[in-house]
């Protein structure tokens, strides 16, 4: 068992969170802040912010074979390696080992996880942007699947809390598809990032090019335990510095100082506990993972937080004579409208010019083009529904292009000291549609190592992605050029045909008005089950195009205000 | 490369998990003394003493070192035994031998 408590063990909490990642992170933050004594689950290993981060101070000569993944590794996780990046010797420790974590895909699914406290917040990709009402209305307009019982007046203010205590950098636009976030100074724009700004500003009515909005600390405001990022580009292994948001550098630091956290990892949660008497949850059952003994904590709100995927498998486990179908799944939604961001389609090009010019640092992030598609007029399209965002940038190559006229000796190494020249590259973030039939199921025949069923994916795009990502392509090699580049050549990878890789998984246990075809209420909590709150990916009724950690974490922090005042007031 | 650069980072590694090989490695390749032997891990030794021929060939000693003494043609042969997939193994090994017999020939031939 593992002894990495924060606290001691007691046999029942004020709250229970599931889960140490972006959303977790924030719940036992603001469950804590409220005096609530709360028990933290976490099913992976202990890391200790900063000392744990063992490839963080490692250049690329300290890895043996120029640090790629190797056979040994791609053994191990080969559905990790699917993306190509995340399976390096710098990184591939925090995704799991596929063979101790396995699930079947009827459909390729492309599911990445990180099992260790801190989750994916250690990893992720740091892109922060928050929702319009064009994309909480969306379903409401188009008629499909079920409307959002929540507005952007109703969330906004939450954005801004999250916001204020992570740091997002960014620049104010005043768009109405893309709200500004209470920013931090955006991070510069190189010269040719600027200058393909310009031109495509030029030559397309509204569109606009921003630096990425991140979370990153840039500029003077000071944030506990953190500093401001030094530009080096190597966030996914774990900041030293905390320069990026995580819940290793900001939540769970928080919600210890409160004295009122326990944290236990190696802890896999499977089950909520049900009381048919007062209709609540009583608490959750756990298997240790090292000694796969088993545990029961009790608590009066429980708060699921294990990522999309992990949550919903829980209340499908969760079952009683009142929800022998899983708990809060009267409605048969659990598990249905995975949802996700569709990309690997886009276009780059070359420039000529600024050869004198190069920028100093390794800015963690680049530009992002925010959705232009569908909001009205000219920019409608009869061919799909909804839109995307790119992200891409501009960077100096290496000396590869010049191998063919200086094939080897003195001039070789003379043009292999000098950097290359300069090439603009976009990809593409698409909303996938809500469709019932896109759904996991749990398989009881196939079993992991601790007894438990496992996943099985039966999901995929449909028309509407398809098209979509014809447009993506087009629009993409059509900005390009008129910019100025050249050799602009367009792509759309057929290995991100699967849903998977935006890495954004969502929507199995959505939110809406009505019991009959939602799972969860407006704030996050089961309809049939009061205290039991979902506040991760599951919780998504649409997508949108943009990428969704900032809004799963403002969800969290209200559903736990929600919570603390229910409790205040005894409804739960 | 810088030596005291080397030496800092090695330090810091140091911290963490025993110096890997490649620190070694850039350690005695910054004293510019020559690396004896090694014994190639995925190429014959033959293999091995040409590649390190060819990866000088491709880049000379200047006022910079030259590969081998990087110690490059280490690099490609452990490259190519762990991260190389079985078919661009086969590949590298056909391509390889094909060069040195040619390269072995012409040698004949100018006897
Ligand atoms: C490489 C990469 C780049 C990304 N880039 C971006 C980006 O730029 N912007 C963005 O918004 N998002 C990005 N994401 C996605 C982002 O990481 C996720 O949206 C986010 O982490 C989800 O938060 P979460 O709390 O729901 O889940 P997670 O962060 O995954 O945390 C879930 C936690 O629950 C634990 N857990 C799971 N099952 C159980 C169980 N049964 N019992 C107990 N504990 C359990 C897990 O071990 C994990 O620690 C990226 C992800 C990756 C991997
Ligand atoms: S770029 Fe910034 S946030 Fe990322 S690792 Fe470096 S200092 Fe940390």
């Amino acid at each position: 068992m593992s002894k990495f408590y924060y606290n001691e063990e007691q046999e029942s909490y004020d709250a229970i969170v599931v889960g140490t990642g972006i959303s977790g992170g924030w719940a036992a933050k603001e469950l804590c802040e409220n005096g609530l004594k709360t028990l933290i689950l976490e099913r992976g290993r202990m890391v200790k912010h900063i000392e744990d981060y063992e490839t963080a101070n490692k250049d690329p000569w300290d890895f043996p074979n120029g640090g790629v993944a190797t056979k040994e590794i791609i053994e191990q996780q080969p559905k990790q390696h699917r993306t190509g990046y995340t399976t390096s010797q710098a990184s591939h420790m925090w995704f799991v080992n596929d063979l101790e974590h396995p699930y079947n895909e009827t459909k390729r699914f492309d599911w990445m996880r990180g099992y260790h406290v801190g989750g994916r917040s250690l990893q992720w990709g740091r892109q922060s942007y928050r929702w319009s009402d064009i994309d909480f209305t969306a379903n409401q307009r188009d008629g499909i699947a079920v409307d959002w019982p929540v507005r952007y007046k109703d969330i906004a203010p939450w954005y801004s809390k999250v916001e204020n205590y992570i740091g997002v950098s960014g620049e104010a636009l005043n768009l109405p598809q893309l709200p500004d976030s209470d920013f931090l100074p955006m991070m510069e724009l190189n010269c040719v990032e600027q200058h393909v700004r310009e031109k495509v500003a030029e030559n397309f009515d509204g569109r606009v090019i921003t630096a990425g909005r991140t979370a990153h600390i840039t500029g003077d405001k000071k944030f506990d335990g953190r500093t401001k990022c030094q530009f080096r580009n190597r966030c996914i292994r774990g900041c030293p510095f905390g320069g990026y948001f995580s819940s290793l550098s900001s939540t769970l630091p928080a919600a210890e100082a409160t004295g009122n956290m326990t944290l236990r990892p190696d802890s896999i949660v499977h089950e909520v506990m049900y009381d048919p008497d007062t209709k609540r949850a009583t608490g959750v059952k756990v298997i240790d993972r090292v000694t796969k003994e088993a545990h029961e904590f009790k608590a009066k709100v429980i708060f699921l937080c294990a990522s999309a995927i992990a949550s919903t498998s829980i209340l499908m486990q969760s079952k009683s004579d009142r929800f022998p179908n899983g708990m809060g799944n009267d409605s048969d939604q659990l598990g249905r409208n995975i949802m996700n961001h569709h990309l690997g389609v886009g276009a780059s090009g070359k420039f000529d010019g600024f050869e004198d010019k190069y920028y100093k640092g390794r800015k963690p992030s680049g530009v992002y083009i925010p959705r232009f598609r569908n909001l009205g007029g000219d920019s409608d399209r009869k061919d799909y529904k909804r839109g995307f965002g790119y992200q891409g940038g501009a960077s100096r190559g290496n000396w590869e292009d010049m191998i063919a006229e200086m094939s080897h000796g003195k001039s070789l190494k003379e043009a292999i000291t000098k950097p290359g020249g300069w090439t603009f590259g976009i990809g593409g973030f698409g909303e996938i549609l809500p469709y019932e039939e896109n759904r996991f199921t749990l398989d009881y025949d196939k079993k992991d190592q601790w007894g438990l069923p496992t996943v099985t994916f039966d999901a995929e795009f449909k028309e509407n992605e398809y098209n979509m990502r014809k447009d993506m392509q087009d629009s993409a090699v059509e900005m390009l050029e008129k910019a100025g580049l050249r050799d602009v050549v367009g792509y759309d990878n057929t290995a991100s045909h699967a849903i998977g890789l935006g890495i954004h998984e969502m929507g199995t246990a959505r939110m809406g008005k009505d019991r009959k075809t939602s799972v969860l209420n407006a704030n996050n909590a089961l309809h049939d089950v009061p205290n039991v709150y979902v506040t991760d990916g599951s919780f998504m009724t649409s997508a949108s195009c943009v990428n969704p950690s900032l809004t799963y974490m403002a969800f969290t922090a209200r559903a736990a205000n929600h919570a603390v005042e229910e409790l205040k007031k005894g409804n739960i | 490369m810088d030596r005291r650069k080397a030496l800092k980072n090695m330090g810091l590694a140091m911290g963490y998990t025993v110096a890997t090989p490649t620190l070694i490695s850039i350690m005695q390749s910054c004293k510019g003394e020559p690396v004896v032997t090694w014994t190639p891990e995925f190429l014959t030794s033959s293999e091995g003493a040409v590649l390190t021929k060819v990866v000088d060939v491709i880049l000379p000693k200047t006022d910079t070192p030259s590969a081998s003494e990087l110690q490059v043609d280490i690099f490609i042969d452990k490259f190519a035994k762990d991260v190389l997939e079985k078919d661009q193994q086969d590949f590298l090994r056909m391509a390889m031998g094909k060069f040195t017999d040619k390269a072995l020939q012409d040698s004949e031939n100018q006897k």
